[in-house]
């Protein structure tokens, strides 16, 4: 066993504690020691995290070793932060009660969920102790505190089932009156790959003592030695390790998938040199599923992989889903300022409401065969069979490339070539070829 | 064997009295220095050498010493492992060349953070800014940096600034709503001085407001959301090509001068699909490390812009607080002036530095009688509608702050210093916005009108011309 000289020159970064006395934040620092010194890891790989309150105060600043004292209950928020970007870290967060279940209460059950590798020391004391006594998520029904005057009229959590429910993959129980236990215990949760929760239930001699009528520090001791045990019957007062399983952890998952990404070889496309675009005003117009977006997208990239300036906007929203949609392309070799644009050049329109809603005063219009209804007049127009060549060389769903392909050959808007790179680099490799295929089929035949 | 309590550091608490099973200690009424009862070693003949006593005591105060054993000698003080270099500033991109592309100002946010050497994200999905979560959730893999997300926004804050202090650049990105739930954090981070970029693509609010639609109205929460006294940086995109750009200067700032730096975007811009000019060089600053034997990580430096900045891991034992500390770290919250030394630190770290953080766009100031000042997706058609004013022939000038926060108030007061101009309009989607600001600027020196739309969209160039021409009557 370490000498106790030892234990505080290796371990205390300042003296004294700030604690009440008789509190049982010192005895879970002590054990807490004990178990980092018997398994000898290295104090540099130690983060320690803290929320607020008494449970923060524990360790932070007083255990050497990197500690990080965060807001109210966020401890293992931002624990999960440094723990994914340095695995590495050998992470230990304090945390209270009402740090831990209650303000912080969504952050303990994701960071059980998530089986981050951590091990938390939850000091429970039944109350707020730093705020000055009020009533806690664990206080007991009935119980008066500074804000329960006529008796707490709610419940108490039981912390270890609730992480366990959350998927925390070892959780376990002591008392400060169990110190060799507890050491044992935090050994083995140190050890354990994911997270490990250990509810450690501690006096507050003063708010929950004193204040609350809990009695003095060895009162309370004694009753931890009395009333909780393995086998006790009521579920909150039962000791020792619950739950002790193996899952997978978030952090090793994170490095399995960016070793895999990272590794991948990727064409990364440089810049490809087309023939000049034309500064123009394209509106795509359709039903929502025609993939109305995606077109303005491959020819917006399409532009300005010919040099332009591309401005590009589309309706979002309950307003594309089934009903008439549009998105604009600009092309320019101007600054574009106005980000609402109207009067397009060119309408490209793949339905009969698309062609009611926008086809209005547009001075070209190039039509797809699905739409059936008569285009505005003074309108020039140009029929283009895009579903039609899509649907014979294999998907209807390539129609709106072919309409693009049309675009292409109506108003010479961009080369070919540049369409057909676009599609390449926009469009889902799945389908790029066939979108290709038909956009070029509609060109050839919109050319002649 | 023998027992010694270390009467400096005891407190009376009578646990070692009642944990003894040998009972060689017992209750005393001699009190030390703080008056408490020190318990006397009565019967240290019947030590067992359990060190029950040692095991059980909350001050680390009692020694149970076998004399037949030499004293242990103390292990030698773990030295903190060498500095790593400073890396150089270079480019390291695995999904991005050279080139002109088309991608959504959301993208581009994306596509900047991993340009300016972002190594994490953490996120939740909201409208409209989901789409950088998306972005970094592929592009980070890609590039060996990480992504989570996160059961919340104040979360996902915090995992930002837990990553940071693990070494890594971070970012995370939210609309109004989580911007609320942000705030708390983005004051730890000024407070510790960490670097990270908080990216708010404002919405329509209050509340859930129009979720889809774009607004700005949360200039005012940028820079006076966090509670207590802070400045804050906070850069605001008005092209996509912008919202790449500024995505680097975010990091580089956040890097130079150690703090948290907000990009301002809006829905409007971060759901617009534009052309951008990816560069072929591209500058990165990164943070600097301790060198050995340092043990000031914050606060004023001797020499730079930030004192130097180690990660968790690398033996510096960094104690890292919310609370008001010292240089070295140390919870200070008592000592007036260590409170007013490191917040105005944090303030003046901002103000002093405004000549390298503040930027701006103008045109057309020399003649102007009338200004438009308007940033974001409104700058656009501001712009626009500046150009046809003049046009025909009315003098009107352009103002866009590139720097909310720092606001250009110095380069604002020079132009109304020369007395042309007899009128300002601002155009912006909110009805309070970033007015107030410009207010307090022009002081009562000009006409000021604003020119303000809410709604869910953004003023067309006509309504802008519209406004201008009502002015110039």
């Amino acid at each position: 066993m370490i000498a106790m000289e030892e234990l505080r020159q290796k371990y205390l970064r300042v003296r004294p504690f700030p604690f009440c006395p008789g509190c049982g934040g010192g005895m879970v620092l002590n054990a807490f020691s004990r178990a980092i010194d018997n398994l000898k890891i290295p104090q540099e790989d130690i983060l320690i995290i803290a929320g607020i309150g008494c449970s923060a105060w524990i360790p932070s600043p007083f255990f050497k070793a990197d500690t990080l004292h965060t807001t109210h209950g966020r401890s293992l928020a931002f624990g999960t932060g440094s723990k994914v970007a340095n695995p590495k870290l050998k992470m230990i967060a304090f945390t209270g009660d009402g740090d831990g279940t209650g303000i912080g209460g969504n952050h303990l059950i994701h960071a059980a969920r998530n089986n981050v590798d951590m091990v938390v020391l939850c000091i429970n004391n039944n109350i707020y102790g730093m705020t000055g006594g009020q009533v806690a998520p664990t206080t007991p029904h009935e119980a008066k505190t500074a804000t329960t005057p006529y008796g707490n009229p709610s419940n108490p959590f039981d912390a270890c089932k609730l992480v366990e429910g959350a998927g925390a993959t070892f959780v376990a129980r002591w008392t400060t009156a169990h110190p060799p236990q507890l050491q044992k215990t935090i050994e083995k949760a140190l050890q354990h790959k994911g997270f490990s929760f250990i509810e450690v239930m501690s006096q507050c001699p003063t708010q929950y003592g004193r204040k609350a009528g809990g009695g003095n520090a060895i009162e309370m001791l004694g009753r931890f030695k009395a009333d909780y045990s393995t086998g006790a019957a009521d579920s909150r007062m039962r000791l020792g390790e619950f739950v002790n399983i193996e899952k997978p952890e978030l952090c090793e998952e994170i490095d399995k998938m960016v070793a895999k990404a990272s590794a991948e070889k990727r064409e990364i496309s440089e810049q490809k040199n087309f023939a000049d675009a034309t500064p123009m005003h394209v509106r795509i117009a359709g039903k929502g599923g025609q993939g109305i977006v995606l077109a303005g997208m491959v020819l917006g990239h399409a532009f300005a992989s010919c040099g332009m300036n591309v401005l590009q906007t589309q309706s979002y929203g309950s307003e594309a889903r089934g009903g008439a949609c549009k998105a604009d392309v600009i092309a320019s070799k101007e600054q574009i300022n106005d980000l609402s644009p109207e009067n397009p050049d060119v309408l490209v329109v793949m339905g009969n409401e698309a062609l009611e809603k926008y086809g209005k005063g547009a001075p070209v219009i190039i039509m797809d065969d699905t739409v059936t209804a008569l285009p505005p007049e003074g309108a020039k127009v140009v029929r283009v069979p895009a579903t039609k060549i899509a649907k014979e060389l294999g998907s209807a769903m390539s129609a709106n490339a072919g309409m693009l392909g049309g675009l292409a050959a109506v108003s010479c808007a961009v080369p070919k070539e540049a369409l057909a790179n676009s599609i390449k680099e926009t469009v889902d490799a799945r389908f790029a070829e066939t979108n290709t295929k038909v956009m070029e089929k509609c060109f050839e035949g919109a050319k002649n | 064997m023998s027992v010694r309590i270390d009467e400096r550091y005891c407190k009376g608490c009578g646990i070692c009295v009642f944990m003894c099973p040998k009972k060689v200690l017992e209750e005393s009424e001699a009190l030390n220095k703080k008056g408490f009862a020190v318990p006397k070693v009565a019967h240290p003949e019947n030590c067992i050498n359990c060190h029950i006593c040692e095991q059980h005591c909350p001050e680390f105060a009692i020694d149970v010493l076998d004399e037949k054993k030499a004293a242990p000698s103390p292990s030698a003080a773990q030295k903190p492992q060498a500095a790593p270099k400073v890396p150089t500033s270079t480019r390291e991109m695995k999904t991005l060349a050279p080139r002109t592309i088309l991608l959504q100002g959301d993208e581009a946010i994306a596509e900047g953070a991993i340009a300016a050497g972002c190594k994490f994200y953490g996120g939740y999905p909201i409208t409209p800014a989901t789409e950088i979560a998306e972005g970094m959730s592929r592009l980070l893999p890609l590039n060996g940096g990480k992504f989570i997300q996160t059961e919340d926004e104040i979360s996902a804050i915090g995992a930002a600034i837990g990553a940071s202090w693990a070494g890594a650049k971070s970012m995370t990105a939210t609309s109004g709503p989580g911007f609320s739930l942000m705030q708390e954090n983005i004051g730890y981070a000024v407070m510790t001085e960490t670097p990270c970029v908080i990216v708010d693509v404002q919405r329509s609010g209050p509340s859930t407001g129009q979720a889809t639609k774009p607004a700005q109205g949360d200039a005012m929460q940028a820079r006076f959301g966090s509670h207590g006294d802070y400045e804050i940086i906070a850069l605001s995109p008005s092209s996509v090509q912008e919202c790449f750009d500024l995505t680097i200067r975010a990091f580089n700032l956040s890097e130079k001068y150690r703090v948290p730096v907000i990009i301002l975007a809006d829905g409007e811009i971060g759901h617009l699909r534009e052309s951008v000019r990816i560069p072929k060089k591209i500058e990165i600053l990164n943070r600097r490390m301790p060198e050995q034997g340092i043990s000031n990580f914050f606060g004023k430096p001797e020499q730079g812009t930030a004192a130097p900045m180690p990660a968790f891991g690398t033996g510096h034992f960094v104690h890292v607080t919310g609370s008001t500390h010292k240089e070295d770290g140390m919870r200070d919250v008592t000592t007036k002036e260590v409170h007013e030394r490191m917040v105005k630190w944090f303030c003046d770290k901002i103000n002093e530095n405004k000549d390298d953080l503040v930027q701006f766009e103008e045109k057309f100031i020399e003649d102007a009688e009338i200004l438009v000042i308007s940033y974001g997706a409104t700058a656009r058609p501001a712009l626009g509608a500046v150009q046809d004013a003049r046009k025909s022939g009315m003098k009107v000038g352009f103002f866009r702050p590139v720097t909310i926060w720092p606001s250009p108030e110095k380069r604002l007061r020079e132009i109304l210093a020369k007395g042309k101009i007899k009128k300002i309009i601002v155009s912006e989607m909110a009805l309070r916005g970033y007015f107030p600001e410009i207010e307090r600027i022009v002081a009562g020196k000009c006409e000021l009108v604003h020119n303000s739309k809410i709604g869910g969209e953004i003023h067309t160039k006509d309504e802008i011309l519209t406004a201008i021409k009502e002015a110039n009557k």
